[in-house]
């Protein structure tokens, strides 16, 4: 069954998959020539300064937005064709456990996202290892932690928008979505989100079951 | 014999508006039953429910004996359903379709499959997303012989096809319910192609079952008559059926013979009584009505 399911979700959102991974590659490339120019620019001396005592950060800020750029693009290339037509129908009549059936979809888009984003995280790391100190890249990779989480986070939380059969609870799940993301993005000192980290993961994996919810109305007809 | 369809006192509204109460039929193994009325009788909304897509406000429908919304595994690999207007999963080409479903149910024809697709024009590469309503069905229809389920649920199978591709998918489903013994519930809005398929008729009425009998029994009993009368014929008699008039010519229609019929438009000077026999489309206009 998760063999079926994987092949199918594999059809749908391949253009769409290879498309967050060239955001990602292009946005990973992004950073390292804007690192690049500020050390030709302002010398290294002057940037190390900066990062060891003003702990200014390492990645652009248009980062910290890209993972749930692409966790949004995942989960409607993902859902939005089950909601054509109400095609969810022919998924869940399908001979298999019908929340074992939601899981294997689910798990499938959180799974290409910790794919993407572990391969993006270990290249910027590798990468700014050759010129910063590894406590730096350290605290690049704890603080740029709740942007990745964030990003299966707002997949999770757009599959549950999709699913959802009424368009008023939509728009109402739209506006908790916002709210609740919003906590993945609270400014700080370098370091400053390690004690939120354990906190944001598990609201992450709270947030999988969110969709069992939309689906069950969708199942009941809800209108 | 053991009911395959039982639905016991569905109550069902959208809203305010009731759609039916205490809804009570079944269907039995290996019979074709067809589920005819007018736009908005709930034709649709009773698949749903039998699928369990929709919570009714009451009452419940089993399918081989499981209530509807916990219907197991192995139950639904015996049901085939085809959705209204042949929904499929667009993104998907011939080929991949097939291997896709194959993988869910264990007896499995792939040959079936294939055979009903050597008579369409597409290729195993073209995506379903590119095929026309009539193609779409074939592959649909395609997929369920494939899948040989014990019981077929069709909602609306003629939606969108034009008479070939009707009359195509009429002559396969008829010749793979008789040699496989299959149980078929299906609804359709074009009532010739029922005919030629389907052994029981439930006729639905706003809220209600009209009728439930043999389309046989509906195709030789159920007659018209036209006559004439001077003065106004009241339009509910035990035994007629939607009696109405153009003019001074009237027509109704009933289960009664001939004799029986004149003797209960006698008092309203019904005269020139004649008999007709219906086609099934006719039968339905006869149970429903014009408006």
């Amino acid at each position: 069954m998760v063999k079926a399911i994987l092949y199918k979700e594999w059809i749908k959102t391949r253009r769409s998959v290879w498309l967050a991974a060239a955001v990602m590659a292009g946005c990973t490339a992004y950073a390292f020539v804007e690192s690049g120019q500020e050390f030709r620019l302002s010398g290294a001396v002057q940037v190390w300064y900066g990062a060891i005592v003003k702990d200014a950060p390492l990645l652009p800020a248009v980062m910290q937005w890209v993972p749930a750029f692409v966790g949004v693009l995942l989960s409607l290339s993902q859902f939005v064709p089950e909601m054509t037509d109400r095609r969810l129908k022919l998924t869940l009549h399908l001979p298999a456990g019908e929340d074992a059936l939601l899981a294997s979809l689910l798990a499938y888009g959180a799974v290409v996202l910790v794919l993407l984003y572990a391969l993006t995280c270990a290249v910027l790391a590798v990468g700014f290892s050759a010129i910063y100190p590894p406590e730096i890249v350290g605290n690049m990779v704890l603080d740029s932690l709740p942007w990745f989480l964030a990003g299966i986070c707002a997949y999770l939380l757009t599959a549950w928008i999709c699913m959802e059969p009424v368009w008023r609870f939509r728009i109402a799940y739209g506006l908790v979505g916002a709210c609740l993301c919003a906590f993945f993005f609270v400014d700080g000192p370098a370091g400053a989100c390690l004690p939120a980290i354990p906190y944001l993961t598990l609201f992450t994996l709270l947030c999988f079951f969110f969709p069992f919810h939309s689906a069950g109305r969708f199942k009941e007809g809800a209108r | 014999m053991n009911p395959v369809i039982q639905c016991d006192n569905i109550t069902h509204s959208y809203g305010k508006k009731l759609i039916y109460e205490n809804l009570c039929f079944s269907v039995e193994e290996g019979s074709v039953v067809g589920l005819l009325g007018r736009n908005g009788t709930g034709k649709t909304t009773i698949i749903n429910i039998l699928n369990g897509y929709l919570r009714p406000r009451s009452g419940v429908c089993r399918l081989f004996g499981e209530p509807m919304d916990r219907l197991s595994p192995a139950t639904k690999a015996r049901v085939g359903l085809l959705l209204e207007g042949h929904i499929q999963h667009t993104y998907f080409n011939v080929r991949q379709i097939e291997r896709f479903y194959g993988r869910f149910f264990p007896k499995w024809k792939r040959d079936a499959y294939y055979e009903l697709l050597e008579k369409l024009q597409v290729t195993p590469t073209q995506r379903i997303s590119t095929m026309s309503c009539g193609q779409r069905s074939q592959v649909a229809l395609g997929l369920l012989f494939a899948q040989d389920p014990d019981l077929l649920i069709l909602d609306d199978f003629s939606m969108g096809l034009d008479p070939g591709y009707r009359r195509l998918f009429v002559e396969y489903l008829r010749e793979y319910a008789r040699a496989g013994k299959k149980t078929v519930f299906l609804t359709s809005h074009i009532i010739q192609d029922m005919e030629m398929l389907i052994d029981d008729c439930i006729v639905m009425d706003y809220g209600r079952i009209l009728l439930h009998r043999p389309t046989k029994e509906i195709l030789e009993g159920f007659r018209r008559y036209r006559f004439t009368a001077p003065g106004p014929v009241p339009e509910k008699l035990e035994g007629l059926w939607n009696t109405s008039a153009i003019g001074n010519r009237w027509e109704t229609y009933s289960f009664l013979d001939g004799e029986h019929v004149a003797g209960l438009l006698a008092p309203f000077g019904a005269e020139n009584l004649r008999a007709e026999r219906l086609s099934l489309e006719d039968a339905f206009i006869g149970l429903t009505g014009k408006y």
